[in-house]
């Protein structure tokens, strides 16, 4: 008898295929929308400095709808990046580490990190507004 | 076995991929209406169509039992064993079996592993002693040696690598992984789960010569931490996590590497 070992071919679209990888491409997507969204402060950055008419023109920009729908959407994909990577860390972080620690107050540890953050930001912000 | 069948009337449809390397220019699938017996698992299941149906179809199985990781099968697109897959979970809808994603088929659910038993051998699974290190010099403490010549080792120091150390090679992992269907040469999860079980050893001496094939490009960072690997690892050895694990520590010790170039040495 001889052997005739068939090699079944990758698709093309083999991320359409499972749930596990579709959630996958949309936790890498994040990152596109991500430089997208970078991009866009960049070039916000950009036209403060070239004076009031442009920053102006700029913010107007901001509430098109199209850039409302940009800026939710950049906003989901971020957060499913942030919790993602916030259950994932533990299992990067080394086993000697992980062990010692535990699973939970690294994550817990991350996520709270990025509260503490959005808050500093948001009261920075609410500050600038009334002053 | 026929007693406990004629008992019920209710019947399961099985889809399942035949490919016969003689007579097929490529894989078709085949459909088996079989009776319904709900403690069956789906080996149980095979098992009949074997005895009772076609005698050609081709499975590998052997302890029944979830150790010994034989009967990889993917089963509804997801890759698990035979043996502890029940048919009342899928009942009354259809089940579609097919052969371990990512291999050679060589005849119906069997696959080609010779490629995957390389990759293991490539790892260097085994403790590596300071005596028999080729390269550098030990940078672990020695641990003690008992009266009968065998190393000492505490609890938690079994307990870091323990995990790791529950692979039954089933290959479950290789199928999961789309990294490994894009790139052959990937070493895969398994194998470098287990170089890493070893690496965690405090009897090993041998971290050093396993970086060679750990932090290759078809190594380590083949991964992109899909993490589908750990998902359906029936023993929850969590392979994503100790690949993960040896980018964390290549990045570190190449970044060290530039502050010190002799590793410490004077």
């Amino acid at each position: 008898m001889s052997r005739r070992p068939y090699v079944r071919p990758m698709p093309g679209n083999w991320f359409m295929k499972h749930p596990a990888y579709r959630f996958y491409m949309l936790r890498e997507s994040s990152c596109v929308f991500n430089l997208l969204y970078c991009i866009n402060l960049l070039n916000g950055l950009f036209k403060l400095a070239a004076g009031p008419d442009a920053w102006n023109a700029w913010m107007t920009m901001q509430g098109n709808p199209l850039m409302v729908v940009f800026a939710l959407v950049t906003l989901g994909l971020t957060l499913i990046h942030t919790i993602t990577f916030a259950n994932m860390a533990p299992r990067v972080a080394p086993q000697q580490v992980r062990k010692a620690v535990g699973d939970m107050p690294i994550r817990n540890g991350l996520l709270g990190g990025v509260v503490v953050v959005n808050i500093v930001i948001i009261a920075l912000a609410a500050m600038g507004g009334t002053a | 076995m026929t007693d406990m069948i004629k008992t019920n009337d209710r019947t399961i449809t099985l889809e399942i991929l035949r490919y016969n390397p003689e007579s097929d220019e490529a894989p078709t699938f085949g459909t088996f209406e079989i009776p319904y017996v709900e403690d069956w698992s789906l080996l149980d299941a095979l098992e009949y169509i074997k005895d009772e149906m076609d005698s050609s179809l081709s499975y590998r199985w052997s302890c029944r039992m979830a150790v010994c990781g034989s009967c990889g099968m993917v089963i509804n697109g997801k890759p698990q064993l035979g043996c502890e897959t029940f048919l009342r979970s899928y009942y009354p809808e259809k089940m579609r079996i097919e052969p371990l994603a990512n291999f050679p088929i060589e005849r119906d659910l069997v696959v080609d592993s010779s490629d995957f038993i390389k990759k293991l051998e490539s790892v260097k699974p085994y403790i590596i002693d300071a005596v028999d290190a080729t390269k550098a010099a030990p940078k672990k403490k020695q641990p003690e040696k008992t009266s009968t010549g065998v190393y000492k080792q505490k609890p938690a120091e079994l307990g870091l690598y323990k995990q790791f150390s529950m692979c039954i090679n089933c290959m479950l992992c290789y199928s999961a992984c789309p990294q490994m269907g894009l790139n052959p040469l990937f070493t895969g999860p398994a194998a470098l789960a287990l170089g890493h079980r070893y690496n965690l050893d405090n009897r090993d001496q041998g971290a050093d010569e396993r970086t060679e094939v750990i932090q290759d490009k078809n190594g380590v960072w083949s991964c992109t931490f899909v993490g589908y690997c750990s998902e359906v690892c029936p023993k929850n050895v969590d392979p994503a996590a100790a690949i993960n694990q040896n980018k964390a520590q290549g990045a570190q010790d190449w970044a060290l590497s530039f502050l010190m170039p002799r590793k410490g040495d004077k």
